[in-house]
């Protein structure tokens, strides 16, 4: 069984954020970069069916050189080559532009089984995934918290609201990974220096015949309003007088009941 | 043999009186039991040669030579505990004296005698005497109170979980001692009785004893005596020919391994140096350790000293030092055999190894007795059972629930290392397997994307001193003193509480200091003692590039694990700077009068040594100084204190562990309740938040609080304003 | 040219779901400065009725695409419909919902219309006669407005967000054949587990609320769960109560527990130890309600409420009700 993982590096979720003056993007000065956590969910549903039925795990990641750190600890944790597709053009790609990348590198690899992030923590565009699957023509299910593959199909548990769905397809099909669906792996030391040595392919936009063209972009980046600073709450000082305070506030100023 | 009549004004006795015609014989069971006790030693050696890897331990001599007689001859380690200590120093003493005499009459009587000297004549004859039998009946008290000990008080230290660990051999080897004494006391007052020379009321105990043979007739009490006589040698040469075989090889092993104990600063872990090349990380094996680590715990008395103080066996975990040990050891036993016919295959790789040309005779010995005892005991040679060191001899949960404390270490008197053995154990775990706790995988993924345990953004490291004037080293690097912040001191609304009190204290008394800002990395301390050396590396490593680039050389933390790690670990790896805890900077500075606490502090204070502070460091005055000059205050001690104190539960990376069952920290909060304490002073963070957290658990947050030494100096200086209590109501509601 | 206001209206259980009220309403504020119509697509089995609801809105045109195949939803049957109907009839907008099957629609819509999609807005405007979506990145530290180089620009709405206005237009249904053949379909849904006890994860919820020390005991935890029953919020806990053995290990949220960032959070008797702040303190919205004024929640707290919260409580779970009623 021939399993393909994406991954995207991402800022750490804790890294400051910081928009340019001008608008035009993110100031990555000082940004620790990581794998995206849902593409680890992934490469680690990979490494478990690799463990259970065998074949190879291919990496594949859309990003600009310092991406191959990311690369690097997907093998580390166990996944045997990688492909990384590395092109300034492709930089600040839209989905439909980074799913095309995507689907071209990995038409060259045999597949039965497409794992993906249900969506990166930076852009939070939650489309790859899916317009990866349209590309390759192949099914998909998104955001599944458990997976059962048996012979050549998949049987997955993909929670929504108030329910959770279980989804059949047939395969190869693209799978989006979400919390809950494991627990990724720690990369041993040897896996580590071992992932040194293992084969990564480089390619750019042109050796895959994909146009850079967005379809959506983001035109602007904007700073989030400031956070106002935390209320105390205290209406006419009585528990019931502060409850119906709170209750209004979440109704009407955060918007969240 | 002619030689002037004893009489008063020549006291003495005639060595081997009574005894015709023994010499032959006794040198032959001589000769016998030496062989056995030397052969035992050969077939032992053979062991500790057969594992493990190359150390050295033997640099050095001369001081360790006064290692050997501090720890091995005037047994100060043993000495610590006090029954245990005065019972093993009376065996111990009274042996080392009865041999001297013994070797005195021996001398006497096949040396200088047959020269017509004998040096055991009247006054130093009766203070001999005196001598002898003082401590004769010394090693008697001794044994009688080890009897005592083990068969009729118990205590805990000698089982584990109620569960006995005596052995037959235990029994033995007292029974071999109290025979040794009862027997030799027997034959002097028979001697007595029968002589009857009017000054051997000097032996007085003999000589007491030779009133319960009044009417025995002469006869008679010689007959019984050259019995007692031969029974007495018996014993004796039992006794020694026992020694290798038997528990009674601490003789031997214990003071080999003072010799041999760690002179390196207490806690220091060598560094792993080949990370890249290497296929297996710490120990997963019991080859893995080095020799020294593997002969530890064939020194192991299991005397308990280290589980009666070791906060993981104390609060019910599986975890025991001597457990540890002793199953190291039973482990060793097991594959030891094997390894040692390794060994001669490999020395002699074409021969069948027992008849090689080194050493033919011993290596046919060998074979005869392997295959008696095979023969005897049903029990193949060479095939040991196929079980795991890490998870199956020593179990995971085990290796787990150490805080590194050093309790154990520092109380072992065997000079026994446990806590590198669990840590090399936990690298193999770590390292090697990846397997390990999973809230112990997110710390580390923390340390390593955000360089702290909690993994808050590593840009906000600096922000709790945004308001103090504070300034990095970036901004001005011509300062006596770096502070290092640390991780709690930056990220735990606690810790940075303990900084503020600490920056704002060094400002008051004028000390040059900078701080590193977001530049400052975790130590690592939590990722060396959990086993994640590599982790550790990268952070210490780029800790020490920023220190060097600003030309650092005096540090303050106020984190002793911190202090810890840049004193003893850094200098592995080229980062040597002056390291000062900030009870020292602060006992100092109040000593030179540059700060002056005025204000009182009322309530019952009582000092909670941290392990890494007290133990490791020995930083146990300045604390309790700078706490002895706060007007006020009452200072009291907790019943374990000092070189004994209770952990926290916090070190070795168990401050991001679940804890199962009962707490540790809940444990030391309830001595501090026991001395009914208003606060629980502490040097560290770890410490702080896990006495505020036991408080808590025990109901006590009421009544009770921790604060670290600097807010209480802080307080004490009175140059601040009690904050207003914060205003419930920010705004008039609208 | 493409031309008009699109959206995909949402139902499960044979109704409308509020997101489709919300899209139709912004559709038509859009549709209003561009001067277009607004058409919505439904796609279902049985769901001609409810489609003529969506006029009530300010839907001119619904297309309606009637198949027993459409239910349950599958991404590949509901994709391939919608996808027709978009390429037949080329819309300029196309507006989504950020609902679980909202977002799965819209992301393989993308790849079947080569369009561009800005998922999770907040906002939506008209610019020079084209979209502008303004959504949250990077979890809420920054915001980006997203501009479109192809037809149908398409978006999709963070639910709940969106104000919902009558405005009655025709609502005209239209059915239409989408092609789907139900024997071609590669996915199937082969069971709903519906939450039986109403019990959600922690990790999913959208709400938690949340009890530590303060809640003194295990019992403590029932008025938790009937706030938590009004707002369709999971239960979690603080270590304390965990280790307590109030709470099972798997509602512990924290450093070693499980880390959490729904749009509200209710800290209700928990101090905010780090362990536990840095599970929680990416969630959207920080509600505290303790009886300590100095407990660092506070400090991280959007609200804050010092009293008794045995009192708060129960008086906050009525208030939600009227509220939300």
């Amino acid at each position: 069984m021939n399993i393909v993982a994406c991954v995207k590096q991402v800022p750490d979720t804790e890294a400051q954020i910081k928009v340019k003056p001008d608008g035009s993007g993110i100031d990555e000065g000082g940004i620790k970069w990581v794998m995206n956590p849902y593409d680890e969910f992934g490469v680690e549903e990979a490494l478990k069916m690799k463990e259970k039925f065998g074949g190879d795990v291919t990496i594949v990641c859309v990003g600009p050189a310092r991406a191959m750190e990311t690369i690097r600890t997907a093998l580390a944790m166990g996944a045997d080559k990688g492909i990384h597709i590395s092109d300034p053009a492709l930089e600040n790609a839209d989905a439909y532009t980074t799913a095309s990348a995507l689907a071209a590198a990995i038409k060259g690899v045999p597949y039965d089984v497409i794992l993906c992030g249900q969506r990166a923590i930076d852009d939070d565009s939650g489309q790859v995934g899916s317009v990866l699957a349209e590309l390759l023509g192949i099914p998909q299910v998104t955001v599944v918290t458990k997976v059962d593959v048996d012979g050549q199909k998949v049987k997955v548990v993909r929670p929504i609201e108030g329910a959770q769905l279980v989804i059949e397809s047939a395969l190869p099909a693209v799978i989006t990974a979400t919390k809950g669906l494991n627990e990724p792996r720690y990369a041993s030391l040897p896996g580590i220096m071992k992932a040194k040595k293992k084969p990564v392919d480089v390619k750019d936009a042109a050796a895959l015949g994909v146009s850079a063209d967005a379809k959506a972009k983001v035109g602007k980046f904007i700073p989030p309003p400031a956070r106002p600073p935390g209320k105390i709450i205290c209406a006419d000082d009585t528990p019931e007088g502060k409850a119906a305070e709170v209750a209004k506030l979440l109704r009407e100023e955060a918007k969240v009941i | 043999m002619e030689h002037i009549p004893f009489s008063v004004g020549n006291e003495g006795r005639q060595v081997f009186w009574n005894a015709e015609h023994f010499e032959l014989w006794l040198f032959l069971f001589t000769f016998v039991a030496l062989g056995i006790f030397a052969y035992g030693i050969y077939r032992r050696w053979q062991m500790w040669a057969a594992m493990g890897k190359p150390e050295i331990r033997w640099d050095d001599t001369k001081e360790r030579l006064k290692l050997l007689l501090r720890d091995g001859f005037l047994q100060i380690k043993t000495f610590k505990d006090p029954y245990p200590g005065i019972m093993h120093g009376l065996i111990f003493f009274g042996f080392v004296v009865l041999i001297f005499g013994a070797a005195f009459d021996a001398t006497e009587f096949h040396i200088t005698e047959p020269f017509g000297i004998a040096f055991l004549r009247g006054w130093f004859y009766l203070i001999f005497s005196f001598t002898m039998d003082l401590f004769g009946l010394a090693v008697l008290l001794g044994v009688l109170m080890a009897l005592h000990r083990r068969y009729i008080t118990r205590p805990d230290r000698l089982a584990y979980r109620g569960e006995s660990d005596s052995t037959a051999d235990d029994a033995i080897a007292l029974l071999l001692l109290l025979g040794i004494i009862v027997t030799g006391f027997v034959i002097e007052s028979l001697r007595i009785h029968v002589t009857q020379p009017s000054w051997e009321v000097w032996s007085f105990a003999g000589y007491a004893l030779s009133k319960a043979f009044v009417g025995v007739p002469a006869e008679t009490a010689k007959a019984m005596h050259a019995w007692t006589w031969w029974i007495h040698t018996f014993i004796v040469l039992g006794f020694i020919a026992y020694i290798p075989y038997s528990r009674l090889l601490h003789m031997i092993t214990v003071p080999a391994n003072h010799f041999m104990q760690n002179r390196k600063p207490v806690g220091t872990i060598e560094p792993i140096r080949d990370f890249e090349n290497a296929e297996s990380f710490g120990v997963g094996q019991l080859d893995e350790f080095t020799w020294k680590q593997i002969f530890d715990a064939d020194a192991c008395t299991k005397c308990g000293r280290c589980q009666d103080g070791c906060p993981a066996y104390l609060t019910g975990k599986p975890l025991s030092p001597k457990k540890l040990v002793q199953d190291l050891k039973t482990y060793w036993l097991e594959k030891a055999p094997a390894a040692v016919m390794a060994k001669k295959l490999a020395d002699e790789p074409a021969k069948w190894p027992y008849l090689g040309k080194k050493w033919p005779i011993l290596n046919t010995i060998d074979f005869i007795i392997d295959f008696l005892l095979a023969k005897t005991k049903g029990m193949p040679t060479g095939a040991p059972a196929e079980k795991a060191l890490v998870g199956e001899a020593i179990e995971l949960h085990e290796l787990w629930a150490c805080t590194n404390c050093m309790y154990c270490m520092e109380n072992c008197s065997a000079s026994i290392e446990h806590v590198p053995k669990i840590i090399a154990m936990r690298q193999y775990k770590v390292l090697t397997e990846a397997d390990f706790a999973p809230e112990l995988q997110l710390t580390y993924r923390n340390m390593e994307n955000n360089s702290n345990p909690w993994g808050v953004g590593s840009h906000l490291r600096g922000d709790w001193a945004k308001d103090l004037g504070v300034k990095t080293l970036a901004e001005d690097p011509n300062v006596e003193y770096l502070f290092y912040v640390g991780c709690s001191g930056s990220f735990d609304d606690r810790g940075k509480k303990v900084s503020v009190a600490f920056a704002k204290i060094l400002k008051e008394a004028g000390v040059s200091f900078g701080i590193l800002g977001a530049e400052e990395s975790c130590c690592g301390d939590s990722a060396m003692r959990g086993g994640n050396e590599y982790l550790y590396q990268t952070l210490a490593q780029a800790n020490i590039e920023v220190m060097n680039g600003y030309g650092v050389k005096k540090i303050i933390t106020t984190c002793p694990h911190g202090y810890n790690a840049l004193k003893k670990d850094y200098p592995h790896f080229g980062g040597n700077y002056e390291i000062y805890h900030h009870t020292e900077i602060l006992a100092d500075l109040i000593a030179k009068g540059k700060i002056s606490l005025k204000k009182s502090m009322d309530g019952v204070f009582t000092y909670h040594d941290s392990c890494f502070l007290g133990r490791y460091n020995n930083i146990y005055t300045q604390p309790r100084t700078i706490l002895g000059a706060v007007p006020g205050m009452k200072l009291v001690e907790m019943e374990r204190n000092l070189a004994k104190s209770f952990c926290c539960g916090a070190g070795g990376a168990r401050m991001w562990m679940e804890e199962e069952g009962q707490r540790i920290n809940n444990t030391r909060a309830a001595q501090a309740i026991e001395v009914k304490a208003d606060v629980i002073a502490v040097g560290c963070p770890f410490c702080l938040t896990m006495m505020s957290d036991g408080i808590k658990d025990n109901k006590k947050d009421e009544e009770m609080k921790s604060l670290d030494i600097a807010e209480i100096v802080w307080k004490s200086m009175d140059l601040e304003e009690e904050p207003e209590p914060v205003e419930v109501c920010a705004a008039p509601a609208e | 040219m493409a031309k008009g206001v699109w959206i995909v209206a949402e139902h499960r259980d044979g109704a409308l779901r509020k997101v489709s009220f919300e899209l139709a309403s912004t559709a038509r504020k859009l549709a209003d400065q561009t001067g277009d119509e607004v058409a919505a697509v439904v796609v279902g089995s049985g769901v001609e009725a409810m489609a003529a609801e969506l006029g009530k809105y300010g839907v001119d045109k619904v297309f309606v695409a009637d198949n027993a195949a459409f239910e349950p939803y599958t991404t590949d049957a509901h994709a391939a419909a919608v996808a027709k109907a978009v390429k037949d009839n080329d819309p300029a907008i196309l507006l989504v919902g950020a609902s679980a099957q909202g977002k799965d629609l819209a992301a393989a819509l993308v790849g079947k219309l080569a369009a561009g999609l800005a998922t999770d807005c907040t906002d939506v405007k008209i610019e020079d006669g084209k979209l502008v979506a303004v959504r949250p990145m990077y979890a809420g530290k920054c915001f980006g407005e997203v501009v479109f180089n192809a037809a149908p620009a398409m978006a999709s709405l963070r639910p709940n967000v969106f104000p919902i206005v009558e405005t009655a237009k025709a609502g005209a249904v239209v059915k239409f054949d989408a092609g789907v053949d139900a024997g071609a379909l590669k996915t199937k849904v082969v069971e709903v587990q519906k939450e039986a006890s109403g019990k959600i994860d922690v990790a999913e919820a959208n709400i938690i609320v949340s009890g530590g020390r303060g809640m003194k005991g295990p019992e403590g935890y029932g008025i938790l769960e009937e706030l938590a029953g009004v707002l369709g919020a999971a239960v979690g806990a603080s270590r304390a109560a965990v280790d307590a053995g109030w709470r099972p290990q798997s509602d512990q949220v924290g450093q070693t527990g499980k880390v959490v960032s729904p749009n509200l959070y209710i800290a209700c008797g928990i101090s905010g130890a780090i362990q536990h702040l840095a599970g929680m303190s990416s969630s959207k919205y920080i509600v505290a309600i303790n009886k300590d004024n100095e407990a660092p929640i506070f400090a991280k707290a959007d609200y804050g409420v010092v009293d008794d919260l045995f009192k708060v409580v129960p008086a906050l779970t009525t208030e939600c009700k009227k509220l939300m009623a």
